[in-house]
């Protein structure tokens, strides 16, 4: 009798779990937007305390100003195509490379010290080079955009395709399927949530990558901007653009977080 | 030699460990499966089963020996051979039907063909309703019954089966045993059947091949001289319950040389 109850007792435990999580259903959004706005609290309360940081508003206003006369767009226009046309070269060299070092025993033993030794060296000592290979421009960015890209695509696709299922691939080679066959209805899909995993963070290193090099040396672009309001002291210009790049980036991570959460799930 | 079935010529297979060493998994193995028989192989575990039947496959070269199959030496897959393996083998992000007609398109059968074959052959293996589902929502026995379902559906003269009721429990292995059975009888493939469950040998197969601890050798080949079609009833039968015992008795002592041999068994000095 004592265990009937018992398991009855457990029985409507686990059935209160779900409703609890289900009542408190708005915990999840509510918290990630208080992050943002907390954090926009303490800005307007802390920006009158110096002299340093302009309040929010001039802050955002100047932004809009940004989009309203037309002055931001040169330098948008500039980083983007640099981030975009650089991440593509980058992810075209990565994935094939990645796919086939992940495949093949023995092109990992050989490049793998190789690559994982590279990647400890900043990729930023290249740039100089770029620039005398190509003068300061376009060019030079985008190829530093596409080396900073290249190397985590390369190391976590390799990664994931080295976890593609021994039996999965017994199963390709058992219905006689062709090498393009085997990679495209077996292996990436498979691995298809690891691959997104490295090309989401390729994508970040990108924008980082085309902002550190207009810091450097570049003809336009947001980062030239944020150099040149720093120089000019134009703090309100400084913290707008630099505003515009985060949530540039922010948003351009969520959607490939989302793209890949989406993969997993499948 | 034997012109039609599958036979295997004094099969040796030697594996290169990571280290760099050899380790023999298969020593000699000759037998035939004539055409349209079932046969059963059963031993201990690691004595080589598996790497028999990819051998058979065309996945895996012996180092000594080898087979023919209807009168060609295997020197890689064939299309008239199919193989259902051991672990899951289901595209986790296809549907069943996806699953199912994974062989045809990878041979280049149109879409609305295979898929059309395949919800018929789903059916057969009782996955009526399923078709759509993932892998995710599917039990470990309806997953295994996908894998049959797939190798089905290439019409192959040879099926390949390496444990494919291993995660069930006794019951429902027996109930799809006998659907496989069922499914075997109308199609009349050749059958090379992975086990190590006796009464599951026995009660499917014409012969049953007993196999010796690795490095293996066939131990005796049991010729199953029960009726068929086979019924629930024949599990009740005096020769059942002989055939059984008699697999059961070279079985153990093969067993317990497994054990011993990697330690596990030692309790006297
Ligand atoms: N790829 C491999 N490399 C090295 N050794 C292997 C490899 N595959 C299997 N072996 C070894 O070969 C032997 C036979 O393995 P196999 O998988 O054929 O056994 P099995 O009879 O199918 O066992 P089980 O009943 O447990 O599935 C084992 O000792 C195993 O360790
Ligand atoms: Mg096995």
């Amino acid at each position: 009798m004592s265990t009937i109850e018992t398991s009855t007792v457990t029985g409507l435990d686990t059935v209160s779990y779900p409703r609890a999580a289900r009542s408190r259903r708005w915990l999840l959004p509510a918290g990630r937007v208080a992050v943002p706005v907390v954090a926009l609290l303490l800005w307007l309360v802390l920006a009158p305390l110096t002299e340093l940081v302009p309040a929010p508003i001039p802050t955002v206003k100047e932004a809009w100003d940004g989009f309203a006369t037309g002055w931001i767009y040169p330098g948008i226009q500039a980083t983007a195509s640099a981030v975009f046309t650089g991440f593509a070269l980058g992810t075209a060299f990565a994935f094939p490379a990645g796919y086939l070092l992940g495949r093949s025993r023995y092109l990992n033993r050989v490049f793998e010290p190789l690559i994982t030794g590279t990647f400890a060296i900043p990729r930023i000592i290249v740039y100089p080079i770029l620039l005398t290979l190509f003068g300061v421009g376009f060019q030079a960015e985008t190829g530093m955009v596409a080396i900073s890209a290249f190397f985590p695509i390369v190391m976590s696709t390799a990664a994931a395709v080295r976890q593609a299922s021994r039996t999965l691939l017994k199963l390709g080679r058992s219905l006689n399927a062709s090498r393009a066959q085997i990679a495209m209805k077996i292996v990436i899909p498979e691995v298809a949530p690891g691959i997104m995993v490295g090309i989401r963070i390729g994508f970040s290193i990108s924008f980082i990558a085309a902002i550190i090099a207009e810091f450097f040396a570049a003809k336009e672009g947001l980062g030239l901007m944020i150099s040149r309001a720093h120089a000019g002291l134009d703090l309100p210009r400084m913290y707008a653009i630099v505003l515009l790049v985060m949530i540039a980036a922010f948003g351009g991570n969520m959607i490939l977080w989302w793209a890949e959460r989406r993969l997993r799930r499948s | 030699m034997q012109r039609t079935g599958v036979v295997l010529d004094r099969v040796g297979v030697v594996y290169t460990t990571n280290d760099g060493g050899s380790l023999e998994a298969v020593r000699d193995v000759s037998g035939v499966v004539a055409d349209g028989r079932f046969v059963s192989l059963i031993g201990p575990s690691g004595c080589g089963k598996s790497t028999l039947l990819d051998v058979v496959g065309g996945l895996l070269r012996p180092a000594r020996g080898g087979v023919v199959i209807n009168g060609e030496q295997v020197s890689g897959p064939r299309r008239d051979t199919a193989m259902v393996f051991q672990e899951d083998s289901t595209l986790h992000w296809r549907t069943v039907v996806g699953n199912v007609a994974f062989g045809l398109e990878i041979a280049g059968v149109g879409r609305r063909e295979r898929e059309a074959r395949a919800r018929d052959v789903i059916k057969l293996v009782g996955l009526a309703g399923f078709e759509d589902r993932h892998p995710r929502e599917l039990s470990g026995g309806m997953k295994q019954r996908v894998a049959i379902a797939r190798a089905l559906l290439l019409d192959p003269r040879i099926m390949l089966m390496d444990e494919p009721f291993g995660a069930l429990d006794q019951q429902t292995r027996m109930f799809i045993g006998r659907e496989l059975l069922r499914v075997w009888e109308e199609t009349r493939k050749s059958v090379l059947f992975v086990t190590h469950d006796i009464q599951e040998a026995v009660y499917l197969s014409d012969e049953v091949w007993v196999m010796s601890a690795r490095p293996s050798v066939i131990k005796s080949k049991i010729a199953v001289d029960l009726d068929r079609p086979r019924a629930p009833g024949t599990m009740g039968s005096r020769r059942f319950h002989e055939l059984t015992s008699e697999v059961w008795e070279l079985l153990r002592v093969e067993s317990e040389k497994a054990l011993d041999a990697s330690g596990e068994l030692r309790t006297t000095p």
